[in-house]
């Protein structure tokens, strides 16, 4: 197993985001996971490289590296929780103020501190994969939200995750410029990373994902392959949820 | 009113051939004191006091109670009290103590400290400006919080603050004509001397004003040239 997630649990102020969540992911497994907003998937993803600390629960990785949470962490193993996966946001998130090739090389370069050269040519072959070679110099705010969305991607992998995890990077996008980055993550699933992905695409979630997780006021309500959780619900709640995103009006 | 305003001005200046001669004879003696300490003491107070308001910014920002609570009081008292009456703390208060140090360090105290204070609320308001997301990049690429602060929060922080922080530098040039009273040798006391001697205070004290009025434009060419280069990145 690549990492098995037991008993994660968080609430802000009274609301109880998390309700005791148990997830296993394998090496090379895609998991979706969709749910009505609020219903905690975002929180959930969040918990996985520290950017929300679990009020409880552990995470244990392959390697066997652990994070018990309840305690009083470490700096040093928070650092490191991160360092294990990429996160593509929403909002991409990109740094405004350097190029795209700027973006991608930020992480092994100044923090990883790797060989310049290594670095500018793993970058460009990056930047070549997600289809923005030729824009590398620009700077976020020349590109479309979908290019934008790509660096993202990019900058993420960059830094030689283990896990990749994307909290809905099509939401925010122009509906034409979807396409391009659900190819890219489409090609990211080919080569075999494990993916953990909040999204609203069930169509792309079909395709691509190992397992669907659906979840519903902090509570995994049911998961499966996606035969299972989009064709043949055992729920009520997954199945009422699938006919509103699937047929909106 | 005011055309007699400017009509004694214009008389004061040009009407008597004296009047023009002690104008450009005292030129020479206040841009040498603007030369020697009003832009001296300005540029040395200014960078001193960003480094203070750096520091002070982000010990505010902290979470520790052990470092918010003094960057909380030396702010609200620097903000609180008058800057002569600081100024006058530093040379004549610390002096009488025993503690004398001389009229040009005593300036670039309590001016470094009043931009301290100043900056750092600027500064701490430009930082938390920037959107949380960048700082979740950044953790997210691996980086701890200062590489965070440094590489990806300040750069874009300094964009936003170099308007107001121009504000300051303007003020604090024209606030070095306090230093006149604690017996440092700047453009303003020049000034002063010579019209101690000749009485023509209206015409020494525009010819003072005059001056400080052509740094302060420079001064905001220089800061549009600023803004211009660190706007590159950022779509309008």
């Amino acid at each position: 197993m690549f990492l098995s997630v037991k008993g994660l649990s968080k609430s802000f102020g009274d609301l109880n985001v998390l309700k005791n969540i148990d997830i296993a992911i394998d090496e090379g497994n895609i998991i979706t996971i969709i749910g009505p907003s609020g219903s905690g998937k975002t929180t959930l993803l969040r918990c996985l490289n520290g950017l929300e600390i679990p009020d409880q629960g552990r995470l244990v990785f392959h390697d066997g590296f652990e994070v018990e949470f309840g305690q009083t962490l470490k700096k040093k193993q928070l650092m490191e929780l991160s360092r294990k996966s990429g996160m593509v946001f929403q909002s991409y998130n990109l740094f405004p103020h350097k190029s795209a090739l700027q973006n991608v090389t930020e992480g092994p370069l100044f923090v990883q501190k790797r060989n310049k050269l290594e670095v500018l040519q793993l970058a460009e072959s990056i930047l070549k994969k997600v289809g923005l070679a030729d824009k590398k110099d620009l700077y976020p705010h020349q590109l479309s939200g979908g290019q934008q969305q790509r660096v993202g991607i990019a900058r993420a992998l960059a830094i030689e995750p283990e896990l990749m995890l994307f909290d809905e990077p099509t939401s925010a996008l122009d509906p034409e410029l979807v396409g391009d980055v659900l190819k890219v993550m489409k090609d990211l699933a080919k080569e075999g990373w494990t993916m953990v992905i909040v999204t609203h695409e069930l169509r792309f979630a079909e395709e691509v994902a190992d397992t669907i997780i659906f979840m519903d006021q902090g509570q995994i309500v049911e998961q499966g392959p996606p035969s299972q959780v989009l064709r043949n619900p055992t729920q009520e709640r997954t199945s009422q949820f699938i006919q509103r995103v699937m047929n909106p009006s | 009113m005011v055309k007699m305003f400017l009509n004694n001005i214009v008389f004061a200046i040009t009407a008597n051939m004296e009047g023009w001669e002690l104008f450009q004879n005292s030129l020479l003696p206040m841009i040498q004191g603007a030369i020697k300490y009003t832009i001296p003491l300005t540029l040395v107070s200014f960078t001193v006091g960003i480094c203070l308001a750096l520091l002070t910014a982000i010990m505010r920002l902290s979470k520790s109670k052990i470092l918010t609570a003094p960057a909380r009081v030396y702010v609200s008292a620097i903000r609180g009290t008058p800057l002569l009456v600081q100024l006058f703390i530093v040379f004549f208060g610390l002096g009488s103590i025993g503690l004398t140090i001389d009229p040009f360090p005593s300036a670039v105290i309590a001016f470094s400290l009043n931009v301290g204070a100043y900056g750092s609320e600027i500064i701490r308001a430009s930082i938390s400006s920037i959107p949380k997301g960048q700082w979740e990049a950044a953790q997210t690429i691996g980086m701890n919080y200062g590489q965070a602060l440094r590489r990806i929060i300040l750069p874009q922080a300094a964009r936003v603050s170099i308007p107001p922080l121009s504000n300051t530098f303007i003020s604090l040039v024209k606030d070095t004509s306090l230093a006149s009273l604690i017996l440092v040798a700047e453009l303003f006391r020049k000034a002063q001397e010579i019209a101690a001697r000749t009485y023509e205070f209206m015409l020494l004290y525009v010819e003072a004003a005059i001056l400080y009025w052509i740094v302060c434009f420079a001064l905001s060419i220089v800061q549009d040239q600023i803004e211009n280069r660190l706007d590159r990145y950022v779509a309008r």
